[in-house]
């Protein structure tokens, strides 16, 4: 019988395959330049990799989603510890968080652009925007539905409080934090791109907003599609890493 | 009024007393921003003009009508997918990455498709909101107690009368979680588009303010915007208070 994992790794190829059909088949019923098919996409795609300005504008979202990624996870982490480790504090930011993750974000943009610039400060602001309140809100909730029973056994153990957060909270946590993470690894890059469509000169969203304004249809494709890879597969090894982390959990 | 609220309107009317000080004593520019008074007087203005009542009439029937199709499609999806393990199994990095994609992008290649109007804009709308409904059925139906599931063999229902008469009505709440989320989602999707390309709508109202110098009209709609979302997830959640599921 063959492992689970290579059944799962081939079913998402088969799905891909069927994606990559229906798409080939919307494309000949609408023509070439108006949606150009997955095999001209992949052309395009090998084209702009070799064009030094793609590559300066791959580089410059790179950067951009890096910054936003730690400073969202680790800002979001540590917010999530006091609002879940603190109830009253928890109390006031947690719903403030989540009236702003229920806020259309990119409205803000001309405020942000007033603050920051046009640049990569504005669109790490975006990209934090986006990521960081759900890893808060994610965090203080694993924290809060803690099973009590961990408590108890630490106490009973006679646990310091340094312990008990390196041998018990961090390690019953860490399913919730890589669930997080990935919340985080798909909405700051979301934001980061959507920063760099309005209030960026440089990067993947500039070049997708560019190509929006020209009408360049292959490269609002390939873009799209190179970002759905990326993202597709750093998403699958979360959610391997999270299921390994599930299968060690007690 | 309970302390906690008391202590979340006295917060709120300190940072906005304190906004109105920083900008009437010009510590920040009248072109960054402006006090929250001329805020609301913009916004008054604004609202009392019909284009602008227009514009916003637009986006609302967008946004809902882009739920009503992302709700219908993503129960469907959903119970598709959770009938269909090993196909779930293979949409799983799909559905975990679907959000990180500007799918406003391919706005104008929905323009050549669908036309000038409204449809666009509602077919990108149902693309981001569809996603939430059919990850809160996925959720809801994986929780549905065994008992349930039992009793619905007991009394040898068919799959759709089991699905309409128990299954649905048991993970009512996290389908309505879904739609909660996927309002959210229409509306970024609804406004993105509008910014991006569309003629109409307050997004592209709040677009040409801001590319027109009119930093006054661009906050009173801005605030207009968000007292609107705001008050459209106090109703949804006072529904699902309602109906007895959780409000958060």
């Amino acid at each position: 019988m063959m492992p689970k994992n290579v059944q799962r790794a081939l079913d998402a190829a088969l799905v891909c395959l069927a994606l990559a059909l229906v798409w080939q088949i919307a494309s000949c019923r609408l023509g070439g330049d108006l949606l150009p098919g997955p095999w001209q996409t992949l052309q395009k795609i090998g084209e702009l990799i070799a064009e030094p300005r793609f590559q300066r504008d791959l580089a410059a979202t790179a950067n951009a989603y890096a910054i936003a990624l730690v400073i969202a996870m680790a800002g979001g982490l540590g917010l999530g510890v006091i609002c879940g480790g603190w109830k009253r504090i928890g109390d006031e930011v947690e719903p403030l968080l989540l009236a702003l993750i229920a806020t259309p974000k990119v409205m803000l943009y001309p405020i942000i652009l007033l603050f920051f610039g046009l640049g990569d400060a504005a669109k790490i602001f975006f990209g934090l925007l986006h990521g960081l309140p759900p890893v808060v809100i994610v965090m203080a909730n694993a924290l809060r539905t803690l099973r009590p029973i961990y408590r108890k056994v630490a106490q009973s153990m006679g646990l310091s409080r340094a312990s008990f957060a390196l041998h018990v909270l961090i390690p019953a946590v860490t399913p919730e934090a890589v669930a997080s993470l990935r919340i985080c690894f798909a909405l700051t890059l979301l934001g980061v791109l959507v920063g760099e469509m309005f209030a960026s000169t440089r990067g993947l969203g500039h070049l997708l907003f560019a190509s929006i304004g020209t009408n360049d249809q292959a490269t609002i494709m390939a873009v799209t599609l190179l970002l759905f890879g990326f993202a597709g597969a750093g998403s699958s090894l979360l959610i391997a890493f999270g299921r390994r982390l599930g299968k060690a959990a007690p | 009024m309970t302390p906690r609220r008391g202590r979340r309107l006295i917060a709120l009317l300190l940072f906005v007393a304190s906004l109105e000080a920083v900008c009437r004593a010009h510590l920040v520019r009248p072109t960054d921003l402006v006090p929250p008074s001329v805020m609301v007087r913009a916004m008054a203005t604004a609202l009392v003009e019909p284009a602008t009542l227009y514009d916003l009439w637009q986006t609302v029937r967008s946004v809902s009508a882009s739920v009503a199709i992302a709700a219908l499609v993503g129960v469907a999806a959903g119970i598709l997918l959770h009938a269909l393990p090993r196909l779930r199994g293979a949409c799983e990095p799909f559905i975990a990455s679907y959000y990180a994609l500007p799918l406003f992008a391919l706005y104008p290649l929905l323009v050549v498709v669908l036309g000038v109007g409204t449809l666009p804009i509602v077919f990108t709308g149902t693309l981001y909101a569809a996603m939430s409904v059919l990850i809160g059925t996925l959720s809801g139906l994986d929780h549905v107690p065994r008992v349930f599931r039992k009793v619905a063999k007991v009394h040898r229902l068919g799959a759709l009368k089991a699905l309409a008469g128990i299954y649905i009505p048991s993970c009512s709440a996290e389908i309505l979680g879904g739609i909660t989320l996927a309002v959210s989602y229409a509306f970024v999707a609804v406004i993105a588009s509008e910014f991006l390309l569309a003629p109409s709508g307050i997004g592209h109202e709040i677009a040409e303010a801001y590319t027109s110098f009119r930093i006054e009209r661009m906050y009173g709609l801005m605030l207009a915007l968000v007292i609107l979302t705001m008050v459209v997830n106090a109703v949804l959640r006072q529904v699902r208070v309602r109906i007895g599921v959780p409000a958060a």
